[in-house]
């Protein structure tokens, strides 16, 4: 199903290159860094308005696999001495992100640019900064793609 | 669209000036179909629409990654259940039900068989223990009382004799442990629940005579508790008395690695010390006790022309010596686990063996036949009587023929129903039931050969750790002459012949 997936892949790129450069059409906040190949996007996400997170910006990394659209993208923040990942429940330090549409609630009617907006509004209804549960003993054993951590969504307020 | 007749035309997928795939997002108008064409489908009741291909390739990913059944499948947008037509035939809707029956039945099986495994290991394990706690108690007690006690049919067992004979081979492998200070004595369990059990043969054939007797006979040989009771001590006492003999005699006895290093690097440099200075009665004393890390010490041995510092020998070892500790604790790993069970495995042998030799010698020396006190063997047996134990009473229930005498024997021990407590804990210290009392003591002589063979073979253990002593510190390595070699090689002193 590679077929599927590089087509839809262009496709969804070419949207968001349109919608960026529209002023009207773009998602406020939310910005296309990179997007050299279809296995890795980086956007930079600002929460506008009042939050939590005001003038504070994070970078997201998608990383696809040719399952896609068919599996979610792997979607976690970047960790580096730049940019730091946003201190919120539902994101561990070394910015793996718990939400259940990156896992068991995917479905191909999401889109990358779907996923940005439910994580900068996810930001964006936070109500108090502070880490997730034993977010040191996760860090420690987490694997590299968050993809491979078997999350269990127990929280669907935030 | 023709809306009257709208029962007669829905529009369908088909009907869409464009169709874009929710799946694949690509879009395929009506006026410039594809070719091949390619198959649209509209699963639900909301606006989404995709190619029947990438629907699938979803439905397959959804089931295979998440384990979703058929029932569980819907569009993501409305939720509505996709539903399926064409080939499902019932054979093949019996079978998915059957499969999915047999998987979760699968589970409880696989629960089953292991506790059922567990359970039979368990149990072999159980009644192995009982067997040999059977063989053992016959090997200590002899046949005879063994016969008078239990009977060779298990079903007339008593209940107590399902708690202790399994417990037999563990309590003689656990008296043997170095590492339990306050060892259980092994005659504990061989010989404290026998003698106040009233014996199954006697209580069968005459049930009148069921009472206790408070050693009505001579004092000797001593009643069985009291040689439970008296039997740590006098091991204490002997294990203090043969370590003391060993330690006078074998002083370095299982030397640690560090030490015998030590020995050989002090007297390989004593050797050196005779040849220059035909000092040859300097005899180097092994050093206890003593710790190898001290630098100073071979570096003084070094300097040829110093006399090796006499230290007096410690007289005992340090309790807390990390050798002697480890010493002991290497008595219970690895193959020597294997001589300490066997070991402990075979005692009732053993002591039989050594009764029965006792047994001999006492035809010829009074002494030690005053001292094992045997009684010429009973009078010959009832025949073997029904069963009546509580295998015996569950037997006689299955089949329904259970009758009073069962009862008695489940509460039979210690018969102290109606004395006060006392005196039943006095009883059943000190009674004997009227058969042990006036049997052939087995038991004694076994136990005294039992004794009689440890101190021997502690006796031999200190002549072999005596001897490999000796040969340690008497050993030479063997002078050669330059036999066979060109003595023009060698830079050899002048000697006057």
């Amino acid at each position: 199903m590679s077929v599927v997936y590089s087509r839809r892949l262009k496709k969804e790129l070419q949207e968001i290159q349109i919608e960026q450069a529209d002023p009207a059409k773009r998602a406020a906040g939310i910005q296309l860094l990179q997007a050299d190949d279809l296995k890795t996007w980086y956007f930079s996400i600002e929460v506008l308005g009042d939050s939590l997170y005001k003038n504070e910006t994070f970078h997201l990394m998608v990383r696809f696999d040719p399952e896609y659209p068919f599996k979610s993208p792997a979607v976690q923040f970047v960790v580096s001495d730049k940019v730091k990942p946003p201190i919120h429940p539902h994101v561990y330090t070394n910015g793996h992100i718990c939400a259940s549409i990156l896992g068991d609630d995917w479905s191909p009617t999401l889109s990358v640019m779907a996923i940005c907006i439910t994580i900068q509004s996810m930001l964006a209804s936070c109500k108090k900064k502070e880490l997730p549960e034993g977010n040191d003993d996760y860090v420690r054993t987490a694997p590299d793609n968050p993809k491979k951590t078997r999350f269990v969504y127990h929280d669907d307020t935030v | 669209m023709d809306q009257t007749s709208e029962d007669s035309h829905e529009p369908t997928v088909d009907d869409l000036r464009v169709k874009l795939c929710y799946i694949c997002r690509e879009e395929e108008r009506h006026d410039r179909p594809p070719h091949p064409p390619t198959v649209w489908t509209h699963p639900c009741k909301c606006t989404l629409v995709a190619h029947e291909n990438c629907l699938h390739h979803w439905i397959k990913t959804q089931q295979r990654d998440f384990g979703r059944s058929r029932g569980e499948l819907k569009c993501p947008q409305c939720g509505e259940l996709y539903e399926f037509e064409g080939f499902n035939p019932v054979i093949l809707r019996i079978f998915n039900a059957v499969n999915r029956a047999l998987s979760r039945s699968g589970r409880a099986i696989t629960a089953c068989c292991v506790g059922t495994i567990v359970l039979s290991s368990g149990a072999g394990v159980y009644l192995t223990c009982v067997t040999y706690g059977a063989f053992a108690v016959r090997e200590f007690l002899g046949p005879d009382i063994f016969r008078t006690l239990l009977t060779t049919n298990p079903m007339n067992w008593p209940v107590h004799a399902w708690f202790y004979l399994p417990m037999i081979p563990f309590s003689l492998i656990v008296s043997r442990t170095p590492l339990v200070f306050w060892s259980t004595s092994p005659l504990v369990p061989l010989l404290f629940p026998w003698p106040s059990t009233i014996p199954v043969a006697a209580a069968l054939a005459q049930s009148s005579s069921r009472s206790m007797r408070v050693g009505r006979r001579a004092l000797w040989p001593p009643p069985p508790a009291l040689v439970c009771a008296l039997f740590p001590f006098v091991r204490v006492l002997y294990g203090r008395l043969r370590d003391r003999i060993i330690r006078s005699m074998v002083q370095d006895l299982v030397p640690t690695r560090a030490q015998l290093a030590q020995r050989r690097l002090q007297r390989r440099m004593q050797q050196g010390r005779q040849e220059h200075q035909r000092q040859g009665n300097q005899q180097d004393q092994p050093q206890h006790g003593q710790q190898p890390q001290q630098p100073q010490q071979p570096q003084q041995r070094a300097e040829p022309g110093q006399e090796p510092v006499q230290e007096p020998a410690p007289v005992r070892r340090d309790a807390n010596d990390l050798g002697a500790v480890a010493a002991r604790a290497i008595r219970v790993t690895g193959a020597s686990l294997g001589r300490l069970v066997g070991g402990a495995l075979l005692m009732p042998t053993i002591a039989r063996i050594m009764g029965s030799m006792l047994l001999h010698i006492s035809h010829a020396v009074p002494l030690i036949r005053t001292l094992i006190a045997p009684l010429p063997p009973p009078l010959p047996l009832p025949p073997p009587p029904p069963p009546t134990g509580p295998i015996g009473a569950l037997v006689g229930l299955i089949r329904g023929t259970r009758d009073a005498q069962p009862d008695i024997a489940l509460r039979r021990p210690f018969g102290a129903t109606r004395v006060g407590y006392g005196t039943a804990v006095l009883r059943g210290v000190l009674a004997t039931s009227h058969e042990w009392a006036t049997s052939d003591p087995v038991w004694w002589r076994n136990a005294l050969g039992l004794g009689v063979f440890l101190v021997v073979k502690d006796g031999l253990k200190i002549l072999h750790l005596w001897l490999a002593k000796r040969e340690l510190e008497e050993r030479h390595i063997k002078n050669k002459s330059f036999a066979g070699i060109d003595l023009a090689e060698l830079d050899l002193i002048e000697r006057n012949k």
